[in-house]
């Protein structure tokens, strides 16, 4: 049995937007077994508050319960910071820029959240956003959603 | 074309692809706001447009279906694979579609009977 990752990102521009989506899931595809969502944030100098980013709701096709519903939260990356403790260069890279240091303090978990989604043809997906709605404004961020698959090799 | 039209069409088309009834529908009402193009990636999937409006610019591989060019002799409304749709418009408009979801997973379950 192999494995392979699917990943949908979606941009989000204003407050309280909902988007659409969906996976198209390759036909060796068995069970789907993890998923990450992970956040970029592109317009916003400092977000406060709950860290709750958005709503994200998945359903796959040909059953009834074979859904998913999740709030995207954002990781606290300041405080990841200094729980790493590491400088860019102890973290075995030399040459250090701020995307590299950044790169870093988001990867706070890097191991999916497992979840079990049975085979499908494809699956659905609804994120709605709730930071620019608790802040009032309308901020600009990149999520991504990222499925763990297993499969078989045909 | 209406939906009724529409639902005639496909059940002919995907027989004759040899899907027979394996397949999920799907209503996909699109919103444009002015001036945006959207890209659909459809490569194992088939859209029908219902109810298109003017102004609006839809092209793949198949085809196009735009009002106003005047350089093809037929509008498609069946569309697979990379589908751009644009709303050159300067108000909002909406796009229906008709998505034809096959079910080619082995895997996968189908919809128990209630």
């Amino acid at each position: 049995m192999i494995g392979d990752i699917i990943i949908q990102t979606l941009l989000i521009t204003r407050a309280g937007q909902q988007q659409y989506f969906e996976f198209n899931i390759p036909r060796d595809v068995v069970s789907i077994t993890g998923i990450i969502t992970s956040v970029q944030l592109i317009d916003a100098a400092s977000v406060a508050g709950t860290g709750q980013v958005g709503f994200l709701q998945l359903q796959t096709t040909g059953k009834a319960n074979g859904c998913y519903n999740s709030i995207v939260k954002l990781e606290p990356a300041t405080a990841l910071k200094a729980d790493l403790g590491l400088k860019v260069y102890q973290a075995g890279f030399i040459h250090s820029n701020a995307l590299l240091t950044n790169g870093l303090a988001q990867r706070g978990r890097s191991k999916p959240e497992t979840i079990n989604l049975p085979a499908c043809n494809n699956v659905y997906g609804n994120y709605k956003d709730l930071l620019g709605k608790l802040l009032s404004k309308n901020v600009q961020y990149r999520i991504a959603i990222t499925l763990w698959t297993k499969m078989i090799k045909l | 074309m209406t939906t009724a039209l529409a639902q005639d069409y496909l059940r002919g088309r995907m027989q004759e692809l040899g899907f027979g009834d394996h397949y999920y529908l799907r209503l996909r009402h699109f919103v444009l706001r002015p001036r945006e193009k959207i890209t659909i990636h459809a490569d194992v999937h088939l859209y029908l447009l219902i109810h298109p409006p003017f102004m609006v610019r839809i092209q793949s591989q198949y085809g196009i279906y735009d009002l106003t060019v005047d350089n093809v002799n037929e509008l498609q409304y069946e569309h697979q694979g990379i589908i751009e749709v644009e709303n050159y418009a300067s108000h909002l408009q909406h796009v229906q579609f008709i998505q034809v979801i096959i079910q080619n997973n082995d895997y996968a379950l189908t919809r128990p009977k209630v």
